[in-house]
């Protein structure tokens, strides 16, 4: 993917944290306690975990809005612990949650703000405005004099990532940005940041404690417990399919369901009996089952009865009075063993929305078809989603008192962070 | 034998007018001062609790101070005339600067001074573009609050001697039962209360033309 730069824009820097820690004064315990960690360049990383794992006070070390105790970060190679944090913070983008816009200043003057502390010409910052508002989606004539409080919630947003990308940084830090817009709006926001990353190729290092959210947006997710400890750090597959943990598997709550896919067989769900045709049959026969089945289809069987082709109605009028040279070949098919991934794998693949199911010797017993998968799917969603809860209730109540403590450590600093 | 109000004030229209621009403008220069100086001490207190406290509860303790005594104490120490005047003004409008431009200034909301670091201001410029203009219009309710004040407390400058419509104000006072006394209070008094709404309208007009329209309420 990074082979694909767009041609007029920075494309990412990687990013490495060395043993970040951060110890507030005061609190005997460190917030971040030596992250480790390395960010390829043109890849987004999502680091999620609970509230209070440290994972937002991790973010803004990495632009030094909260230094850090020790450590060191680098940015394509070079250490900026030491550099200006100004400087620092015009080169690296920062979109926060509520989109952070100024209420006094138009959607232009926010956005023209980095490019003109860097220095742009009037003329090249007025381009730059035009060309962010239509990036994220915004007419520019439309929005460039509004003020922020005359623009949705999503409008916002669209305009707080315009605004942190503007001096074209890259690297780009988002801090929970779409934490306080409903539903909708996240999906189509989320969406949007997918597309425009798909053409920018930026580092994007992006904070949240919705895990789904992760698993949309993650080139690879970082799974942070307390003291933002990483309990893995792969990516979504590889956290879905192998969770290092309980933790992980309690946090990845009812994404879990993915997972169960995996440990569900095919011979756990109803097989549907689908009308199939012999070898042998006349073509008349084969009319008479077509006629009487609800499906547009039947699934011819070899003289072993195992699945050999699926004959449409079209087919069969172009075959002439021979099926051996009708329909489509069966390309794939799943046994009772298989797990329900592999049948979706197989029911995607087939692009028709069935798989035939085998047993011994490759006969065939039956077909799943879409909608057995998303029924069965469903039942197993409801039931991983009532399990997450509670794991999720018992490890809140664990961290409680905890984060408290932290709390109050990071107050008598003088500085809040979460 | 008394004359109207009217024919007292066409009588004497240039005095007055006179007094009423020195008015105006001891109270106009004193406020620029106690606004720049507010706000000047409001930046530098705001960032920590025990400042603030302490500028606001230090310009509260001054205003308590009755303006007649402020003067009086201030006459041995910089003599009669103007000095008294201005310091007892200015020191009187510092108050509801500080404490507004405190307030202002403690309530941006910290996502925003967060998002501007962020995006890479310094802090004179995190200042100037962001947290001064979003606490502008509660120092400018400060400043309007001031003003007012200052209008009524700058009658008493004449006591030393210092310039304004409180000339006619103690002039009537001391020949109480005399032809023009009453005329000279009132012409004072009805005077201060023109110039205050003439700087109140001002005020409105200012606030229409300073805070953008993204805030403005």
């Amino acid at each position: 993917m990074a082979d694909h730069p767009a041609n007029h824009s920075t494309t990412g820097a990687t990013i490495e944290l060395v043993n970040l820690s951060k110890r507030y004064p005061g609190s005997r315990q460190s917030s971040v306690d030596s992250v480790t960690m390395r960010i390829n360049a043109g890849e987004t990383v999502v680091l999620v975990g609970p509230s209070g794992c440290g994972k937002s006070t991790t973010l803004k070390m990495i632009n030094r809005l909260i230094e850090p105790s020790s450590g060191a970060i680098r940015i394509n190679g070079e250490d900026v612990t030491g550099i200006d944090p100004v400087k620092l913070r015009r080169e690296v983008g920062y979109a926060i949650q509520s989109s952070g816009l100024f209420p006094h200043m138009t959607v232009a003057q926010n956005i023209a703000l980095v490019p003109k502390m860097v220095g742009w010409s009037a003329s090249r910052v007025r381009a730059r405005v035009a060309e962010m508002l239509d990036l994220v989606g915004l007419d520019p004539g439309e929005f460039r004099d509004r003020y922020p409080r005359a623009l949705s919630g999503g409008q916002q947003q669209r305009v707080g990532v315009a605004r942190a990308l503007a001096a074209d940084p890259p690297v780009l830090l988002m801090d929970e940005p779409f934490g306080a817009v409903d539903p909708i709006t996240r999906e189509h926001l989320q969406d949007e940041l997918l597309r425009l990353q798909r053409e920018l190729r930026k580092t994007i290092v992006f904070v949240t404690h919705d895990f789904d959210e992760a698993i949309k947006l993650g080139d690879r997710i970082a799974i942070l417990r307390e003291r933002s400890h990483i309990a893995q750090f792969d990516t979504p597959e590889a956290i879905l399919t192998s969770p290092a943990d309980d933790f992980v598997s309690g946090f990845v709550g009812a994404g879990a369901a993915l997972k169960r896919l995996d440990l569900t067989r095919v011979r756990d769900v109803e097989v549907t009996d689908y009308p199939t045709v012999n070898m042998g049959d006349p073509l008349q026969h084969v009319f008479n089952r077509l006629r009487a089945s609800s499906t547009n289809e039947v699934l011819l069987l070899d003289r072993r009865g195992r699945p050999f082709k699926w004959l449409r109605r079209g087919d069969l009028m172009r075959a002439k009075g021979s099926l051996a040279r009708a329909g489509t070949p069966v390309h794939d098919t799943v046994t009772g063993d298989a797990s329900l991934r592999d049948a979706l794998e197989a029911v995607l693949t087939e692009n028709a929305g069935r798989v035939a199911v085998t047993g011994r010797h490759g006969q065939y017993t039956g077909v799943v078809d879409m909608e057995t998968l998303l029924n069965s799917v469903h039942g197993l969603l409801e039931a991983d989603r009532m399990d997450a809860l509670e794991h999720q209730h018992a490890l809140e109540e664990a961290r409680t008192g905890q984060t408290r403590a932290e709390q109050e450590g990071a107050a008598a600093g003088g500085e809040g962070a979460t | 034998m008394p004359v109207s109000f009217w024919e007292y004030v066409g009588t004497y229209h240039e005095k007055l007018l006179f007094d009423a621009w020195q008015h105006a403008g001891a109270v106009f220069q004193c406020m620029v001062v106690a606004t720049v100086t507010g706000v000047l001490i409001g930046v530098a207190t705001y960032r920590r609790e025990w400042a603030a406290g302490l500028a606001t509860t230090t310009t509260s303790a001054l205003l308590t101070v009755p303006s007649l005594a402020m003067i009086g104490l201030l006459i041995p120490v910089v003599g009669l005339g103007v000095a008294p005047t201005v310091i007892a003004l200015t020191l009187y409008g510092l108050l509801p600067v500080v404490r507004n431009a405190v307030v202002g200034l403690r309530g941006v909301d910290p996502l925003l001074v967060d998002a501007a670091k962020g995006i890479g201001m310094s802090r004179p410029l995190r200042l100037l573009r962001v947290e001064l203009p979003l606490a502008w219009p509660p120092i400018l309710t400060g400043i309007r609050v001031s003003t007012q004040m200052l209008m009524g407390i700058a009658a008493i400058a004449a006591y030393a001697s210092g310039p304004g419509l409180g000339n006619e104000i103690f002039r009537g006072i001391a020949s109480l039962g005399s032809a023009n006394a009453l005329n000279q209070v009132l012409a004072g008094a009805l005077g201060i209360v023109a110039l205050a709404l003439l700087f109140d309208a001002a005020y409105v007009l200012l606030g229409r033309l300073t805070i953008p329209r993204g805030i403005r309420g």
